[in-house]
């Protein structure tokens, strides 16, 4: 479904995105983590071609965002985009903010979008916040909104970029059911989160990136539980606030015994 | 008098919407990835902007008629309603630059998530702006934008150097004919103060029907 081919980015003089091969099938929930300003959001940005590449290929769903002829704006409809602050249009109401893309885009009539969005609020839990401005929405229930918005195109692949980082923790849970709800969909998900009992949950593979590059792609039992590297080890004890090892140390002291 | 009062709205009126209009298509040039359309949009609003607009109303009404080949101009300058619309195409012109630059200022403060959510969501480079971007500019914009169309419609008695029969140059007319000046100066500006503070009233009044949007979109920004 997304594929990743010797990827490279800078900006600039900085090389953002270093070599990067990754392979993501129909239907998987991939998370990704990994410390600040290691590349996360450009990579998943690149997917739907908000940041272009300048070395490798990318191919989503059978076509090369690299090449010219690609109609960028048809495959973005197909892959729905959640951002860490929401970015709700706020001259709109919920549904309106719903339904735009779907009668600009999809071309579905006025009456036809109102159904799809009521839906879909509905599904959000935000039945009774139809015409509430962002402004008068929560963060939480923002996010939903904003979630719904994505899911109006009827999107085959959803790139989150940290949808609950910017939330109080107690709005996390309701965004979180929400995309735990998407997993049985068989939507290909593409997350990046530092929640990782969520991740823990719902992810068919992690995928940890420092400085602009893949460390490590695992089953989430085996990331957290036995990292490879010394640097994921760093990061997911931080994380999770136990200490772990990375398995070359653990190999080592094993010997050492 | 009435039918100057008539022709100066006539002109406020066209000119204002032309001049958002322009200053629209001039305002997203300057914010395009393509270097010569920004070019084009900075180079317009440096001439419009730094030469008075009386130059330009003197300018479209003496000297482009003379400028033109063959006998246009003759047409131009024998046509009875040409000093209106020589009126309108120089202050259209002044006031685009300045509609613009008030614009491109509006769309610079839209946050770039507003964008990038449009464009995710398969929008079109021209839906884009139609609907994400250029209403919350809008919106924003709506005091500065105001107190410029008011600026423009004081700018319609500069028409007068132009023969043009608007407001006050009917004040003229009338005190030249009858040697009552002080009140058909008096008048004239009623009328003036009249229009100015409806105008204004009206600004208030999409101020408070957007009031929702506008405190959504500046909390938004916060
Ligand atoms: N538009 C940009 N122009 C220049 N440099 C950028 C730009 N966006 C990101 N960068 C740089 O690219 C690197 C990767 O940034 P990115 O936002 O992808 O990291 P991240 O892993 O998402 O971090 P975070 O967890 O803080 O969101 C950083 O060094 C950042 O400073
Ligand atoms: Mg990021």
């Amino acid at each position: 479904m997304i594929e990743f081919i010797n990827v490279n980015k800078w900006f600039g003089p900085i090389h953002v995105l270093k070599n990067i091969n990754l392979h993501i099938s129909q239907g998987e929930v991939i998370v990704i983590c990994g410390p600040s300003g290691g590349g996360k959001s450009t990579l998943i940005r690149t997917i739907n071609r908000i940041e272009p590449i300048q070395e490798g290929e990318i191919i989503v769903d059978g076509f090369s965002l690299t090449n010219p002829k690609t109609d960028a704006a048809a495959l973005r409809a197909e892959i729905g985009m959640v951002f860490q602050h929401f970015n709700l249009y706020p001259h709109k109401t919920a549904l309106q903010n719903i339904m735009l893309a779907p009668m600009k885009v999809r071309g579905l009539s006025k009456k036809q979008a109102k159904e799809r969005a009521t839906r879909l609020l509905e599904r959000v839990g935000l039945a009774d916040k139809c015409d509430n401005y962002p402004v008068q929405l929560s963060g939480g229930e923002q996010q939903r909104v904003a979630i719904a918005r994505s899911l109006a195109m009827q999107p085959r692949i959803m790139l989150f970029d940290e949808p609950t980082s910017a939330l109080d923790p107690e709005l996390i849970n309701d965004v979180l059911d929400v995309m735990t709800s998407l997993t049985k969909e068989g939507i290909t998900m593409v997350i990046i989160t530092h929640e990782m009992g969520f991740a823990q949950r719902v992810a068919d593979r992690v995928v940890f990136i420092d400085k602009g590059e893949i460390l490590e792609i695992e089953k989430p039992s085996d990331i957290f539980v036995n990292p490879k590297h010394d640097r994921t080890a760093e990061f997911m004890s931080k994380i999770l606030h136990i200490p772990l090892v990375p398995n070359n140390k653990k190999e080592r002291i094993n010997k050492a015994e | 008098m009435i039918t100057g009062v008539k022709i100066t709205i006539l002109i406020a009126v066209v000119t204002s919407v032309l001049s958002l209009l322009f200053g629209t298509v001039i305002a997203v040039m300057r914010n395009s990835r393509i270097k010569p359309l920004r070019f084009i949009g900075k180079l317009y609003v440096e001439i419009f902007r730094n030469i008075p607009g009386l130059f330009w109303l003197l300018f479209f009404y003496f000297v482009f008629p003379e400028i033109l080949p063959f006998d246009l101009g003759k047409k131009l300058n024998a046509y009875p309603y040409y000093p209106i619309v020589a009126s309108i195409i120089g202050l259209t012109l002044d006031n685009t630059s300045y509609v613009s630059d008030i614009l491109r200022s509006g769309l610079l403060a839209v946050p770039k998530g507003q964008r990038e959510a449009a464009i995710s969501t398969g929008l079109s480079r021209v839906q884009q702006y139609q609907y994400v971007m250029l209403p919350q500019t809008f919106r924003k914009i709506l005091p500065p934008l105001g107190t410029r169309m008011i600026h423009n419609f004081k700018n319609t008695s500069l028409c007068m150097a132009i023969t043009t029969p608007e407001l006050m140059w009917a004040t003229q007319q009338i005190e030249s004919i009858t040697f009552r000046g002080l009140e058909a100066t008096t008048i004239a500006t009623l009328f003036y103060i009249l229009i100015s503070l409806s105008l204004g009233a009206i600004i208030i009044l999409l101020e408070k029907y957007y009031k929702i949007d506008i405190a959504s979109i500046t909390k938004m920004e916060a």
